[in-house]
């Protein structure tokens, strides 16, 4: 019924993982001594879940949201997305990859900054292969949705923080990714603006939408499923406990496979 | 100074390439400006310091009567220097007898009177006959050049015997001398003209030692000879006075060599002021071009200041560390050209300045340099800061970005997105921190275009030109000389007749010529008579030929000295005093003759003639064009064989005409135009080229979000094809007509000063190929860019904004 919650994913095979991750391992090279970003990672993302990724600084949760986009690539281990393995693929085919299986949010937007908001939500749909005019309406659905209707001459260098943040979210949406990848969205905000992006959030995930969202904020974290632990590269806290995975993860899949596109 | 110095390490580090690729750009125009400054002074100059060298003849003095007593003209008072040659010939193997030159007579040539610069080797012993020295053009003509052996030939004593009565002697049958060539010489009277094979200078030893193989049994040869005068060319009327005295002869011919040497220097002024004006369009476009990419460069370094600014960088200091990095490398860019124009001095001068050029090879012209090397980088300081101000001025100024008409639409067209992207990266500045100047790579890109169709329309109208004798009038290719001073030689009308009836003759005109005046002015008037129903094609700048006894055609320069135009009544004199009134029915070019050039005289009709002249003339000449292709000497021969029997078996004089001067000294630069295209087309790529890099560096930000979205490494390229291909677009759309258009008026210009007949000339392969072309090397010059920006590593650029 809305915009929002159309995955492309089939989603109703509760046995495939949205993110599957083992043994990852990534090493950059630095002037003084190489940094260990990811030091055998394990993860695993049901479908349909709301998971949250905290820990310290620099202990490489955006590494971790990186090599899931295949932004990055992983030097040793394996990462699966829907049942495909990222890793070992090329450019061109991570591209392709995630023009539909991924959105990502940015902590700082990363938004066109010459190009009209809803000129940022088109140009990703075209991409993705839609229409010019398909890609505009669905623009338009998405800004009505996230209160930026009435915005979609403007540029993004004048709307305020959470407007950007919420004009990247629905870029992030265009195509209906399965995955959702944010990294501390809030992070630039001030409480007000996470709050709302929060609350579209949790919308989103009541919609079905599979979502890994990077936060240092323990309130931001209570709004996810469940919190995942990071330290020194390694995952120390899959926070397995509370709600199960499962059990939300598939009722969200069958009402997001329940509703057509729109 | 300290945050300027600190800055500049950090931009030496980040942005060394574009430093260098703006250095380079910077040594490139200058090489090109101070080259051809420094090369048009050199080649004003040229004849006065090979006079000044070589102590040259001031006058060649010609009794041509045996016997004549050089000894008391050397003795004359105004006389500096004398050396003799001999009016008798030999012959040198394989060497054309233009090339073989005079005998002298006595050993004062080349060393106290034309003593010449020695290019290579050295002179030759005056006192040994078998050494000779050659001109320049000499060894590349033969193939035969210092340390090689000619074989001189001379006759006997009875050949010349034979030769003085006017018959033909035969091959030279006396001594042959096995000459070594020890030299290459140059002097005023030893120096090449532009379309020579160049020539040989033997030793006075060869007529001192074979004085009878000269002079014959019966000593009837005749002494010219080459005089230097104490006063110069001042003097020479005193001399022509004590000349008299002394030979008791008041006819003898004189030539004054500075007549010749000041026609050398009008041409190598011409060609000069041609390579002037090279410099001048190569420094407009190299300001142009250069100036764009120093805009870039410090607007993009004042994006990267802003951020300083919040933490209280002051505006001079901003300023300072803006222009600190394009002024170093127009410094070093400046450094280069110099060398560069030392290097291209090799070839300077160019065209005929070069063949009196005293020291041909490398020379430092310290002033042209020295202006260049404190001048451009004062250029680049002024740019730079200007530039550097008006970004700052920009950056506070916080008005919406400008939208392209052109990005959008391609937008709302739905287009692939590499396409919509690059068209907007092409057109559009954006803004911030991201934000490049578009405008200046796309004028850059425009200029580009315009300037290289423009010289190559140029270098098209030049070779036309220089081509066509049509275009300076000349339609006729043979002349017939019939008669002088009213007196023809012979029959003429019945010979003239059979010439127009030879199917290869396209037309026979039948020209008397007198001259007539209008006031100060002398107009060379020749009559429109065509023979056999087949005139002459008159070339015709305006209106068209007199048709009837009042009217009258006149050739630019009269017109001009006339104040006459189409419509004009002029008043002329002829002879016996007869005033007549003519109307102008045209202006139009007439025959080159002796008394008059192709561009000064005029057309009448036969009865406008007499009733200016009535049945005199000074010449009377018939123009005979032919068929294109048949102007050769056996065509000559024919039509003088079918003539023979009309005029009792003699011969009649036809000659074929030779193209005006001035065609030569266009074909001399016809060069020019063309390195003129090739350097703005340098230029031009060096400019859109660094636009390119500049852009996908600015801009990979966005690259890098799109990448994130979803596009592939491919169309990452295809966003700087596109953008790359949207400026050659540009540039080709505005600049080939504006090309087309300037290059034909500067024609134009060049037409009407020359003058030569303007005809709109057209570079057809320049116009076909400069579309392919201008894409070709505009993908050419994305592949680097492009290849950076399908490189770009997402994550961290993302990370790192
Ligand atoms: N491209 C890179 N080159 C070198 N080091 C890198 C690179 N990317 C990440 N790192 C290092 O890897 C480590 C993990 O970085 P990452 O960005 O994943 O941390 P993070 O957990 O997201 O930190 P934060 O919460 O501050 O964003 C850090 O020490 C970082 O310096
Ligand atoms: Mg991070």
């Amino acid at each position: 019924m809305t915009a929002l919650d159309t995955p492309a994913e089939d989603l109703a095979r509760p046995a495939v993982p949205a993110v599957r991750i083992t043994g990852a391992r990534r090493v950059f090279a630095a002037e003084l001594a190489p940094v260990r970003a990811l030091r055998g990672v394990h993860f695993e993302v049901g479908p349909g879940e709301f998971v949250a990724v905290m820990g310290p600084s620099g202990c490489g949760k955006s590494t971790l949201l990186n090599v899931i986009a295949g932004l990055d690539t992983v030097d040793e281990g394996t990462v699966e997305v829907a049942g495909e393995r990222v890793d070992g693929r090329d450019q061109d085919w991570l591209a392709r990859f995630r023009r539909h299986r991924i959105g990502f949010v940015f902590q700082f937007f990363n938004l066109l900054d010459g190009v009209s908001a809803l000129d940022n939500l088109v140009l990703p749909g075209v991409l993705g292969g839609m229409g010019r005019r398909a890609a505009e309406s669905r623009g338009r659905d998405l800004l009505d949705i996230l209160g930026l209707g009435d915005r979609t001459a403007q540029l993004p260098s004048s709307l305020s923080g959470g407007q950007r943040q919420r004009l990247a979210i629905a870029r992030a949406l265009v195509n209906r990714p399965g995955l959702l990848l944010a990294d501390e969205p809030t992070g630039a905000l001030d409480s007000e603006g996470g709050a709302e992006v929060l609350e579209l959030f949790r919308r989103l995930h009541e919609d079905g939408q599979t979502i890994v969202m990077v936060t240092h904020s323990p309130e931001v974290a209570a709004g996810a499923d469940r919190a995942v632990r990071m330290r020194d590269g390694r995952v120390v806290d899959d926070g397995a406990t509370a709600t199960g995975p499962t059990a939300a993860g598939s009722d969200a899949a069958e009402s997001g496979a329940a509703g057509g596109p729109s | 100074m300290t945050f300027t110095a600190l800055w500049l390490r950090l931009e030496l580090r980040r942005r060394w390439r574009s430093l260098v690729v703006l250095a380079l750009l910077v040594a490139l125009a200058g090489t090109a400006v101070l080259a051809s400054v420094a090369g048009a002074r050199r080649g004003d100059t040229a004849v006065d310091r090979l006079v000044a060298r070589t102590s040259p003849a001031d006058i060649t003095v010609l009794p041509n009567q045996h016997g004549f007593d050089w000894d008391r003209i050397r003795a004359l008072p105004e006389v500096e220097a004398l050396t003799t040659f001999v009016i008798s010939s030999f012959q040198i193997e394989g060497v054309p007898d233009n090339s073989t030159g005079f005998a002298v007579a006595d050993d004062a040539n080349m060393r106290t009177i034309e003593r010449p610069i020695v290019l290579q080797g050295r002179l030759a012993d005056q006192a040994r006959d078998d050494e000779v020295v050659v001109s320049a053009h000499f060894p590349g003509a033969f193939h035969k050049g210092v340390g090689d052996y000619l074989t001189i030939r001379l006759f006997t004593p009875a050949q010349v015997d034979t030769y003085v009565t006017g018959a033909d002697p035969g091959a030279p049958a006396g001594p042959s001398i096995r000459a070594r060539i020890v030299g290459v010489v140059r002097s005023p009277w030893y120096h090449d003209n532009v379309r020579d094979q160049g020539s040989v200078a033997v030793s006075a030893a060869l007529y001192l030692n074979h004085r009878a193989n000269f002079v014959g049994s019966t000593d009837q040869i005749y002494l010219n000879a080459l005089v230097r005068l104490k006063g110069g060319e001042k003097t020479i009327p005193e001399f022509r006075a004590d000349l008299a005295r002394v030979s008791g002869r008041t006819d003898i011919d004189i030539w004054d060599n500075a007549e010749l040497e000041r026609h050398a220097t009008r041409v190598n002024t011409f060609e000069g002021d041609c390579l002037l004006g090279f410099a001048g369009a190569a420094l407009i476009a190299a300001l142009f071009l250069v100036g764009q990419s120093v805009l870039r460069y410090t607007s993009a370094t004042v994006a990267d200041l802003q951020t300083l600014r919040g933490v209280g960088l002051g505006n001079r200091q901003a300023l300072a560390a803006a222009s600190a990095g394009p002024v170093i490398a127009a410094l070093l860019g400046s450094l280069l050209g110099a060398a560069g124009a030392v290097l291209v001095s090799r070839w300077m001068p160019i065209g005929a300045a070069a063949l009196y050029e005293p020291s041909p090879g490398f020379d430092v012209d310290w002033l042209v340099l020295g202006a260049g090397l404190v001048l451009t980088p004062l250029l680049a300081l002024a740019g730079s800061v200007a530039s550097a101000w008006l970004a700052l001025a920009s950056a506070q100024n916080r008005t919406a970005p400008r939208r392209s008409a052109v990005a959008v639409a391609t937008a709302r067209a739905g287009l692939p997105v590499p396409v919509v992207v690059g068209t907007r990266f092409a057109l559009e500045p954006g803004r911030g921190r991201t934000a490049v100047p578009v405008r200046p790579a796309l004028l850059g890109a425009v200029i580009g275009v315009l300037g290289v169709l423009a010289a190559f329309t140029f270098a098209a109208a030049v070779a036309d030109a220089a081509a066509n004798p049509a275009r300076f009038g000349q339609t006729h290719q043979l002349e017939s000389f019939l008669g002088l001073n009213s007196t023809d030689f012979g029959k003429v009308d019945p010979v003239l007749a059979r010439i127009a009836a030879d199917p290869a003759v396209t037309a026979v005109n039948n020209a008397r010529i007198a001259v007539a005046e209008s006031g100060d002015t002398s107009i060379t008037t020749y009559t429109v008579d065509p023979v056999g129903g087949k005139p002459l094609s008159v070339v015709t700048v305006s209106g068209r030929l007199p048709q009837a006894a009042d009217q009258i055609m006149l050739a630019p320069t009269s017109a001009r000295a006339l104040h006459a135009e189409v419509g004009s009544w002029v008043t002329l004199t002829g002879a016996a005093r007869a005033r007549r009134e003519f109307t102008v029915t045209g202006i139009g070019f007439v025959p080159e003759g002796s008394h008059n050039d192709y561009d000064a005289g005029a057309w009448a009709t036969t009865d406008g003639y007499r009733a200016l002249f009535g049945t005199t003339f000074k010449f009377h000449l018939a123009e005979i064009a032919l068929r294109p292709g048949s102007v050769t000497a056996a065509m000559t021969q024919r039509l003088q064989h079918e003539a023979a029997p009309l005029t009792g078996g003699q011969s009649i004089g036809l000659q074929q005409v030779t193209a005006p001067q001035q065609l030569a000294e266009i074909q001399d630069v016809q060069t020019l135009p063309l390195f003129l295209g090739g350097f703005l087309l340098l230029l031009a790529a060096g400019a859109v080229g660094h636009a390119l890099a500049t852009a996908v560096r600015r801009r990979r930000h966005d690259v890098a979000v799109l990448r994130a979205l979803g596009m592939t490494r491919r169309q990452s390229r295809l966003v700087v094809v596109v953008q790359a291909t949207v400026l050659a677009l540009v540039g080709l759309v505005f600049g080939i007509p504006l090309g087309l258009a300037l290059g034909r008026t500067l024609w134009r210009q060049v037409a009407d000063s020359t003058p030569l007949a303007y005809h709109p000339p057209l570079a057809l392969l320049t116009l076909l190929l400069a579309g392919p072309v201008a894409l070709l090397l505009a993908n050419l010059l994305a592949a680097w860019p492009g290849h950076r920006a399908a490189r770009l590593h997402v994550g961290q650029t993302l990370r790192a904004e």
